[in-house]
């Protein structure tokens, strides 16, 4: 983790951790001047002035509310009263898109607020107990150093202090160490809500506003799965990739795919589209994949273009078969193969592409089976050129597959060994981890309990929570960002400890 | 013909109040951003001040295409309503001469 990330708090912890490895009786008034001269300053951060900010981020929020309705009643009643045919109905679909994208300013904005006072709180709480110490660590020095208001050094007392004077130590680290743990919670916090501002990466990439705006409101819809949670059609990433990928292409096939885009039969298909074209496909790939989905419904497109049904917890399979691992070395693959089908709709068609033309529900397993266990094969041979396949994947070769997919990703992973002793290391691997998947990049882990066991793939967030694709199991399963930093993650993930992680550059 | 009815007035209206949502749009943002483009010192370690700074402009960035948006619609409903406004009045020229041919 990179000690700019933190300030000057990382090296006052290293000094204090050192004071208190050496404190005894003799260096006693010697460390309690260091250590004084160390915790001068609090904590940084300005609780008032978060409040302020959190203030303003609600006041925002009540306001675009009326707004958003207002917006609502245009394209739901005013605009069809007065307009009907084909353009109308264009302009009301942009209408109602843009209602939703505004309409969901308010909880974005509500969400800013309520982790502005939580750090506000958090900030307060560390200023409190600094100046406690900072004040116990005075009077340690006063009794040390004066016996009945005379400057004179106690020789009675100095055993005591000693201890005193390691508790305050003790606790000045909690404080410093919570600080840190606080902004990164607050950094993930803030992240979660900077990835829900789709339409802005999709006209920051290139998209036509109205564009962008209809493709952010498109979520993955599937009966019966979950809540709603984290299931855009396009991620952050994607919308601004999209439209650079189409501004990257030679000027004929940008028409190209630009004309295939406006024969989409649905936003639904356009966004699949888009997707493949966020993946770096050729014009070429684009034109067969467009033919392909052309005219499909929305549960075609999303059952054949991914592996997972994004919207929650949920058992995944797809025609019958469970989206798993087939033995116990292959957890990392089955997580590479998952993390690269959420990129790229052309990757995830390969698995179930012509299935439903098969006579019977059993062949359709079959099929899929044998496609999905034939890559596992492919990859994990891929990905353990030297080290022995039986003690499955590492880290780095987890990483090194990732990067062979970045014309698709857009981005490179470094794996980043966790050691879960240290607080301050699995706050900063949680921090990481949603940053990334705010914007739309799956990120593998590698998880266990005394040894590193078991990959499973984050693949969504939302508030106090992480959708993690449990390969063992074939299920995405809910686990709060707690019990990732806690190390308590068994319930969810079968392993507690968070020990590496796959992680993009950002 | 129900499929292509249009009035063209109550268009031009809609659009109008699209403009005028736009405008209210712009004001809120206005106001959150004087209130909070400065804010990021006080979240306090580099890293959230960082996060704060991201997550600013990317709302900044969003509201702005909701306007964009907005003012696209505004726009393409008044050309919308104009058009119909030519088109009809080219039809009435046209039925009138109709008319005084017949005279």
């Amino acid at each position: 983790m990179a000690s700019d990330n933190y300030g000057q708090l990382t090296t006052i912890l290293q000094r204090l951790g050192d004071a208190l490895s050496l404190l005894n009786p003799i260096t006693l008034v010697q460390t309690v001047i260091s250590v004084l001269r160390e915790i001068s300053t609090p904590p940084p951060g300005d609780p008032g002035e978060l409040r302020n900010l959190a203030a303003a981020f609600r006041s925002a929020a009540g306001q675009v509310e009326p707004v958003a309705e207002d917006i609502r009643a245009l394209g739901s009643r005013r605009l069809p009263e007065v307009w009907h045919g084909m353009a109308a109905t264009s302009a009301t679909q942009v209408v109602t898109a843009t209602a939703a994208v505004v309409g969901a300013t308010p909880d974005a904005f509500r969400q800013a607020g309520a982790a502005l006072d939580a750090l506000a709180e958090q900030i307060q709480d560390q200023h409190r107990r600094h100046g406690e110490l900072h004040q116990a660590l005075y009077d340690a020095y006063q009794d040390a150093t004066h016996v009945g208001g005379l400057p004179i050094p106690d020789p009675f007392a100095l055993d005591d202090l000693v201890a005193a004077v390691a508790n305050v130590i003790r606790g000045c680290i909690d404080v410093y160490t919570e600080a840190i743990t606080s902004a990164d919670t607050a950094t993930g916090a803030f992240a979660d809500v900077a990835g829900k501002a789709r339409a802005a990466a999709g006209v920051a990439g290139g998209l036509g506003a109205a564009d962008a705006v209809v493709l952010a409101g498109e979520r993955v819809g599937i009966a019966g799965v979950g809540d709603a949670y984290d299931d855009a059609a396009l991620t952050t990433a994607q919308m601004a990739r999209a439209g650079e990928m189409l501004d990257a292409m030679p000027a004929a096939e940008r028409a190209r795919v630009r004309e295939l885009l406006g024969q989409a039969g649905s936003t639904t298909e356009r966004a699949y589209l888009l997707k493949a074209v966020a993946a770096g496909h050729s014009g070429a790939e684009l034109e067969r994949f467009a033919r392909t989905i052309r005219g499909r419904p929305p549960e075609w497109l999303h059952s054949h273009l991914t592996l997972l049904d994004r919207g929650g917890a949920a058992q995944q399979d797809r025609f019958g078969a469970e989206v798993d691992q087939y033995d116990d070395y292959t957890c990392g693959t089955t997580s590479l193969i998952v993390s690269r089908a959420e990129s790229d709709p052309l990757y995830a068609l390969r698995f179930t592409e012509g299935l439903e033309e098969m006579p019977d529900d059993d062949e359709r397993r079959d099929e899929f089976n044998r496609r999905f266990s034939a890559e596992q094969d492919r990859v994990h041979d891929a990905t353990n050129v030297v080290w022995p396949e039986q003690l499955g994947t590492t880290p780095s070769g987890m990483a090194d597959w990732m990067n062979q997919q970045s014309e698709s990703t857009g981005v490179h992973y470094d794996d980043r060994l966790v050691d879960d002793t240290n607080q301050r290391e699995v706050s900063g691997a949680l921090r990481d981890v949603v940053t990334a998947v705010n914007q739309g990049h799956p990120v593998p882990l590698l998880v266990g309990g005394a040894v590193p066991q078991h990959y499973v793939t984050v693949v969504g967030h939302d508030g106090d929570d992480l959708l993690i694709f449990e390969p063992s199991s074939g299920s995405t399963v809910r686990v709060p960002t707690s019990d990732f930093a806690n190390g308590q993650m068994g319930q969810h993930a079968g392993f507690n400890h968070v020990q590496a992680v796959i992680l993009p550059d950002q | 013909m129900a499929g292509y009815r249009v009035h063209a007035e109550s268009v031009v209206s809609v659009g109008a109040d699209a403009c005028a949502l736009a405008d209210t749009l712009r004001g809120i943002r206005r106001n959150w951003d004087a209130a909070t483009r400065d804010g990021s010192n006080a979240c306090g370690l580099p890293v959230a001040c960082a996060a704060y700074r991201a997550m600013h402009d990317a709302w900044f960035d969003e509201v702005g295409a909701h306007i964009r948006v907005l003012e696209e619609i505004c726009e393409a409903l008044d050309a919308a309503g104009a058009t119909y406004d030519t088109v009809e009045g080219a039809e009435a020229e046209r039925f009138a001469a109709g008319a005084g041919d017949g005279q």
